[in-house]
């Protein structure tokens, strides 16, 4: 039996009331009907404005995607391929009729209607499910984050609040346990329960913290301790923020917090830790400064203060070489302070002692030093009482040399020159000390001349030749400029240099002097073949009493002051004295002189 | 003929050694422990004067400038020989003397030095 036909008056109230869209197209592809759902999904004011040839609905103006929002052409729309193919199809369409905004999420079903074999007509169903992929896709997206930011929160130990301001709900969370929900603490009650929490002498300061938010609707943070059991407790650093409704009103107050109590035992301890330094920085008589490595002055300590100038703003300006990796051990310095007075600074350095800062500690060794004044100054005066006796020695040695250097009494002549170079020592010692006693008490003062370096060097060494057996003394090169130089310091110099070439050159048979002009300046280099010195010793032969330790060698008498004295000496000329060596391959000793000293 | 020399030297020691020294170099010398013993306003003055700096009544520097003021002796060498080099660093007149040596000095060069100031 056939289902009785029902009349077309019949039915279209009945897919009016459908929930889905429902529209017809004929074999054509034109619209021919759709339901009041369809229209208003459509945007149609009226079922009947559209009924056109070759309009299957979509309007001019629509925006189509797919699901992943790529555009849809109209010719993949289902109605039209069951028109080609004669076959159901269905597609998810979003679309957009503007001026709105709104994007509507469709399930589009199109199926034939046969006559026979004829192909009829299409039957469009069109599902809006938009209210339900947009809150299916949102949900999905704030549980995502949700899930991450608590799991963040939970590995930095943080925890959230939230207080619901019209409705006095807070929440919160201490941060010690993982909670369920982001915005749910696992504590809960009202604004002043929460407050009730905190210990008691923080709780005044946080309430007025908060409220002070409110009224401002700004941010603000908030440290304060919890009590925990017994005399403990925890600390807390709160930040939060305060959100406000429509009207602008605050309606909320969000934020997180974090158990800080490792965090403020550690700057406690850092704290206690930096006091101590202070206390020992501020109280030692040893005067400190943290320079940065170009050697301006970071801080410095009291005694340093004391001390130095207070406007001393960098350790260059009192000599300290920027190379602190030159400074090994201990170096001195002498300084003049505030109140005028002399003193001998003894100093360290711990260079890179923090990344980028070395610190200095000075100690006034002034008394030391004094003491160290007051001996040379006695030796300065025994010495000078020397000098007379000295030359009476010296006079009777010659008169003895006259008498008695005679073929008949051989075994007298090697006494006699024992006596005489023993003398000579005698004389180099005590010339040190008056040289040191002047240096000491600033007395080394230079009588300057004009002089030809290429003089005075080929005949100084042509009269040392005669003392010096061992070695040929060459002399080569020229200097250009004449000097101005006290003829005997400059002598001296060169002496001691030449002599300690000869010395520290045993197994060697010459001695090179080379005169030569170095960038326009006068320089006279002294070269060695001997046994050299090691590049961390050459540095120090220029000190006081120091003495080149060659086991190979017979005591030699002297001050080993010989090499300071000399320094002195350059230094005073405007001058310098440097080595070059290389143990086993001999030393060079350059004397450079400016083109025109000034006194 | 020897040349004459006329040595004012305090230390006694010192003194006879140089005296002795300058003999056997065939000079005629004459030594003074004080300035004042020296006649200076002797009609025969000598060929050359050593005068030591310090002395304990004059020093060296006034004796040579009033040597140097009086027409006999105001050509005469002066040689200064001293124990301390202020006779140098006080930056006085050294144009009043011929050579100066500070003790200990090396003999050869003080001998030398008369030497060539007598010769």
């Amino acid at each position: 039996m056939k289902p009785a036909p029902i009349s077309d008056r019949l039915l279209r109230p009945i897919l009016d009331a459908f929930l889905y869209g429902i529209t017809v197209q004929n074999a054509s592809g034109d619209l021919v009907y759709m339901n009041q759902a369809a229209a208003q999904l459509m945007g149609f004011s009226s079922q009947k404005t559209p009924l056109r040839k070759g309009a299957d609905g979509v309007r001019s103006g629509f925006l189509m995607y797919d699901a992943e929002g790529n555009h849809f052409p109209a010719d993949r729309l289902p109605g039209r391929l069951v028109i080609k193919t004669h076959t159901p199809h269905t597609a998810t369409i979003r679309f957009r009729k503007p001026p709105s905004t709104k994007d509507h999420w469709t399930l589009v079903t199109a199926v034939p209607v046969f006559t026979g074999d004829t192909l009829e007509g299409v039957v469009n169903v069109l599902h809006d499910y938009t209210k339900h992929a947009r809150s299916d896709a949102l949900h999905k997206q704030v549980q995502e984050h949700e899930n991450t930011l608590r799991m963040a929160l939970d590995v930095a130990n943080m925890g959230v609040w939230d207080w619901e301001i019209p409705g006095n709900t807070f929440s919160w969370s201490d941060g010690t346990k993982p909670r369920r929900s982001l915005t749910r603490g696992n504590k809960q009650g009202t604004f002043r329960q929460f407050l009730n929490h905190i210990h008691v002498k923080d709780r005044e300061a946080v309430r007025r913290v908060i409220l002070d938010a409110g009224k401002k609707r700004g941010k603000f943070e908030a440290e304060f301790r919890i009590p925990g059991r017994g005399k403990s407790h925890r600390w807390m650093l709160k930040r939060g923020e305060i959100l406000t409704d429509k009207k602008g009103r605050p309606a909320r107050m969000i934020g997180v917090g974090m158990d800080s109590t490792r965090q403020k035992k550690m700057e406690a301890e850092l704290a206690e830790g930096n006091r101590k330094f202070r206390a020992v920085f501020n109280s030692t008589n040893v005067a400190m400064f943290i320079t940065d490595t170009r050697l301006r002055i970071l801080e410095s300590n009291t005694a340093a203060s004391r001390l130095f100038f207070p406007s001393l703003r960098s350790l260059s300006r009192l000599g300290v070489p920027e190379e602190v990796s030159t400074l090994n051990g201990d170096n001195e310095l002498i300084i003049t302070t505030k109140e005028g007075v002399t003193k001998t600074l003894e100093y360290r350095v711990h260079p890179s002692f923090l990344p980028g800062k070395h610190l200095f500690v000075f100690h006034d060794i002034t008394s030391r030093a004094d003491e160290d004044q007051r001996r040379e100054h006695l030796l300065g005066i025994a010495s000078h009482e020397l000098r007379t006796p000295l030359a009476s020695i010296k006079a009777f040695i010659a008169l003895l040399k006259r008498k008695y250097l005679k073929k008949e009494y051989e075994g007298m002549t090697a006494y006699i020159e024992k006596i005489d170079e023993t003398s000579d020592s005698v004389v180099r010692l005590v010339n040190d000390f008056l040289d040191i006693a002047r240096i000491r008490e600033n007395r080394l003062e230079l009588y300057r001349e004009q002089i030809d370096l290429n003089t005075l060097v080929r005949e100084l060494a042509a009269d040392l030749q005669l003392t010096i057996p061992t070695h040929t003394l060459h002399v080569r090169g020229t200097i250009s400029t004449p000097v101005e130089a006290d003829r005997q310091r400059i002598s001296q110099v060169l002496i001691n240099i030449i002599k300690n070439a000869v010395k520290y050159s045993p197994d060697a048979d010459s001695v090179i002097i080379r005169l030569s002009d170095r960038n326009g300046s006068p320089r006279i280099s002294i070269r060695d073949f001997g046994i050299g010195i090691e590049k961390s010793e050459q540095k120090k032969i220029f000190r006081m009493y120091y003495k080149v330790h060659a086991k190979s060698h017979k005591r030699i008498y002297g001050l080993g002051a010989g090499l300071f004295i000399a320094r002195t000496i350059m230094e005073r000329h405007n001058g310098s004295i440097k080595i070059q060596s290389k143990p086993g391959e001999g030393s060079t000793f350059h004397i450079d002189l400016p083109i025109s000293s000034k006194p | 003929m020897k040349k004459r020399i006329y040595l004012v030297e305090d230390d006694e020691v010192l003194s006879e050694g140089l005296v002795l020294l300058l003999r056997d170099e065939g000079y005629d010398v004459t030594s003074f422990t004080d300035a004042s013993e020296m006649a200076v306003s002797n009609d025969d003055p000598p060929d050359c004067y050593i005068l030591d700096y310090w002395l304990p009544e004059d020093d060296g520097m006034r004796i040579a400038q009033r040597l140097r003021q009086n027409k006999k002796t105001k050509n005469i060498p002066i040689v200064m020989i001293s124990a301390s080099q202020a006779a140098l660093q006080s930056g006085e007149n050294l144009s009043s003397i011929d050579a100066f040596f500070a003790k200990p000095f090396p003999i050869r060069s003080f001998l030398s030095a008369i030497k060539h100031l007598t010769g």
